[in-house]
Parts: structure tokens; C-alpha cells; sequence
């Protein structure tokens, strides 16, 4: 009988607990250095793109004492494609919509689909990363033939609302009930506060995650404007409590059946 | 010793989510009447939100970590706080590997603290100096309730009822959580062990 290996690392990077499940059947050395490039990079993402950090290049870019020429490659990169976003999302998802520069809301997702991109590249077929709650999988783990991903029920901390079956898919959710109304609608400064969790489903982490705020930020009728993207599943909770899905989420069979 | 400390709070704090999932849920423990703010007063936008009153980590790890890192070189960034990991290799359920504390074994509540939301509250199982599983005894906005289903479905999603299962599920997605408060009563409980 060989040695079965997978690894669990969990640290607290960009401001929340990012979660690390690599269930390839590696040698644990192997495994151990593809989780440390994984958090390698993801620290490294936080240096150039934190608003928390004075000195951090976005930070500066957003001050005016850096040119956009002058900035890492990755910023160019991101910021581009919030643009195409912005256009996507009809103007919702808006990395000034708090006044100032802030691209957070995608960097994230990305951080974490490059991350995955490159485990793929470097050989691990089966991984899960989950940074405070948006979240890529791929393949299975152990056991089972795809990833199980909760959705949170927005009241009850310790329920879920729906289990999703996933493989090689993006889950991202967006919501109001953990860090309150701090997603604005960028036409009119308000807050956002219709919807209390959007989560998309889709191939990138990315452009989930800026969906998902989107139709946060759109509100009531965030809901319609999801049903309508191409690609992707989407389920909704309302600040009312209903609860509607999109007719090909992922969503698991009941146990046992 | 500090240090560590904190290193332990970073994975401790990401270990509730993971704890939680594969724990399989069990029932919310608190079902604390705390009324949705919005439920039947429809206050149009004249609530005072602060906007950006919380950010993601307000508590001061954030700041010091990455300002001494200039610039987005390619190469790996330089070694942070070595203690930040927790490996758990081999078995899949997580028992947290939680360093080389003097804990007492038992189970240790952390202090309500309150977040800004309403109050976060953990509890640690200690057992052979080791967390070994982490509870969420309350966290915000944190109630049940009953759910009126609108029957006027929207075009093209679909109305359901508003489920609460327990699951056996490998993780969870979900707005991206208080980690300082979590962090904060954590702490605490680690305290109350080390002390016991």
C-alpha cells in the first residue's frame, strides 16, 4: 500500500483566511512547495495591490505619485480588464465607485485563479483554494467526484443555503451580512442593500467575483441582469429572504439519493 | 512570543472556515432574536452606513507586513513571519496544527467581541496541547427566522425555498468575513487556555 498524501495549509493573507487544499497524490515535499509558491504569490499580490498599504503600488498610483507606465505589469493587467468589466457590468462594477482608486473587488478573484492556473501548470490536478470565501476548485478531492463548495446561508452562519457539485469551476459570492453595506451603487453613492448574497458561478475567478459584486451593487434588479450572463449560474438571497437560482447551478443531489 | 501569537491567530482565524466545513454544520447554537435591520422598515437611503467603516482586516497585522516590500519583482517575495503556516499533511479532517503553545486541555471560550455587526464569539477544544476544533458560538447577524417565499418568480431564476442544511461539504464560499473579529476572540480563548 503506498503512502496516500494531501496537504491543508491555511494563513492570513490580504486581510482574511485563505484556505489551501491540494489532494495530489505528490510527495509531500512537492506538495509543501507548491503550497509555499502559491502563498508566495498571493503576498506578493498584496504588496503592489493593497489600499491598505501607504506604500503599496496602488496605493501610489492612486495618490498621483506613480504613472501607470511605471507600475508592475500585473497592475496594467488588472486594471484593464476592470475596465472591460466595468463595460460588462454597465458601469456596476466601478473600481472608483468609493471616490478612489480600489480595485480590490477583482484582484482577489484573479490572485486566486492565477494561483490555480500555475498549480496546474506545475503539475497538481486536483487543489481547492478558498480566500475568504470566493473560491476556485479543480478536479476532486480524494473520494469523491467533485468538489462539494457550501453556499453560506446568509442568516445562519453555521448552515449552508446550497451545496454545489463542482470540478474546475470559479465560485464566488458577494453579501452584505458579514461586513455590512459596504458595497455602493457607483450611480448613486448608496449603499447597496436589496440583495444579501449574490454568487456567481463560472470558468474565472476573476470576473465572478465583479459579477457577483455587480449585481450587489445593481440590487433588485441585479437578479435579471444575472440571468442573463452568458456562461454563467448564479444563486441569490434577498434582504426579503427569497432565495432564486439559476436553473443549471451545479447544485448537488440530496445525499443518499 | 508575540509574534507567534499572531502567526497562530492568521491560521487559527482561516481554521474556522475549514473546521466548519468539514465538521459537517452543525446547528447554528444561537438563535438570539436579532431582527433583520431592513425587515419591515423600509427606510429608503437614509441609512447612516458607514461606507467604509470596516475594512477587510482592520486589525494592525495589516498594515506592517508588506510596507517594507517595495515593488512587484519576479521573483518570490522575501520570507514573511516564518510562523504563518499550518500544514496539516496527510489527513484530510483538520485538525489544526496549532504550534507549540502550553495549552490546557478543555473547552475555552473566547470573549464576545464586537465587530462593528453585532458580537463574534468562538470557543477552542483543546486537547493534547493542540486546538483541535474551533466552534462559532455566535457572529453577526447570526439568527434564524422564517422565510416568506415570494411565489412571483423573476424571469429565468428560479424561486425556491430559503434551505438551512448541515452538509457534508469540503468548503464554503461566502462573503468574505470579520477576520479581526474572529482573530480577537480567538485570541482570547487561546488566552484562557494557556492560563487554565
Amino acid at each position: 500500500m503506498r503512502d496516500v498524501h494531501s496537504l491543508v495549509r491555511v494563513e492570513h493573507v490580504m486581510g482574511m483566511a485563505v484556505s489551501l487544499d491540494l489532494d495530489d497524490d505528490l510527495p509531500i515535499d512537492r506538495l509543501e512547495s507548491l503550497a509555499d509558491g502559491v502563498f508566495d504569490w498571493l503576498r506578493l499580490v498584496d504588496g503592489v495591490f493593497s489600499t491598505y498599504k501607504p506604500e503599496s503600488e496602488i496605493s501610489r498610483l492612486a495618490r498621483g505619485q506613480l504613472r501607470r507606465e511605471d507600475c508592475s505589469p500585473i497592475v496594467g493587467e488588472v486594471l484593464d480588464r476592470c475596465a472591460e468589466l466595468w463595460a460588462e457590468t454597465g458601469g456596476y462594477f466601478d473600481v472608483n465607485a468609493g471616490g478612489t482608486l480600489d480595485p480590490s473587488g477583482y484582484v482577489k478573484g484573479w490572485a486566486v485563479q492565477r494561483a490555480c492556473d500555475r498549480l496546474r501548470a506545475e503539475g497538481s490536478a486536483n487543489h481547492c483554494l478558498n480566500a475568504g470565501g470566493d473560491i476556485y476548485v479543480r478536479g476532486a478531492p480524494r473520494g469523491r467526484p467533485r468538489w462539494r463548495v457550501g453556499i453560506r446561508h446568509p442568516w445562519e452562519a453555521l448552515s449552508v443555503a446550497w451545496v454545489l457539485e463542482v470540478s474546475d469551476t470559479a465560485v464566488a459570492t458577494s453579501g452584505t451580512y458579514e461586513r455590512g453595506l459596504h458595497v455602493l451603487n457607483p450611480f448613486t453613492g448608496a449603499p447597496a442593500k436589496d440583495l444579501r448574497s449574490v454568487t456567481v458561478v463560472g470558468p474565472d475567478l476573476g470576473t465572478a467575483d465583479a459579477y457577483a459584486t455587480a449585481a450587489l451593487a445593481m440590487g433588485l434588479k441585479g437578479i435579471d441582469w444575472l440571468a442573463t450572463l452568458p456562461g454563467h449560474e448564479c444563486a441569490v438571497v434577498t434582504e426579503d429572504g427569497r432565495a432564486l437560482r439559476s436553473d443549471d447551478l451545479p447544485v448537488a443531489p440530496p445525499l443518499g439519493s | 512570543m508575540r509574534r507567534a501569537l499572531m502567526a497562530l491567530m492568521g491560521t487559527a482565524a482561516g481554521t474556522v472556515l475549514l473546521v466548519g466545513a468539514k465538521a459537517g454544520f452543525s446547528s447554528p447554537q444561537s438563535d438570539r432574536a436579532m431582527q433583520p435591520q431592513s425587515a419591515n422598515s423600509p427606510t429608503p437611503e437614509a441609512s447612516p452606513a458607514p461606507v467604509d467603516a470596516l475594512p477587510p482586516d482592520a486589525g494592525p497585522s495589516a498594515a506592517p507586513a508588506g510596507a517594507s516590500q517595495p515593488a512587484a519583482g519576479a521573483t518570490k517575495t522575501a520570507a514573511q513571519p516564518a510562523g504563518n503556516k499550518t500544514t496539516a499533511p496527510a489527513a484530510r479532517p483538520t485538525t489544526a496544527a496549532a504550534g507549540r503553545t502550553t495549552m490546557k486541555d478543555g473547552t475555552f471560550n473566547g470573549k464576545p467581541v464586537y465587530v462593528e455587526y453585532g458580537n463574534v464569539e468562538l470557543s477552542i477544544v483543546v486537547s493534547g496541547g493542540k486546538i483541535t476544533d474551533i466552534k462559532v458560538l455566535d457572529s453577526p447577524n447570526d439568527h434564524s427566522r422564517s422565510v416568506q417565499i415570494s411565489k412571483g418568480a423573476l424571469p429565468r431564476l428560479r424561486a425556491e425555498a430559503l434551505a438551512a442544511q448541515s452538509a457534508d461539504i469540503d468548503t464554503v464560499t461566502g462573503a468574505t468575513y470579520t477576520s479581526s473579529g474572529y482573530k480577537l476572540s480567538l485570541q482570547s480563548a487561546i488566552d484562557r487556555a494557556s492560563q487554565a
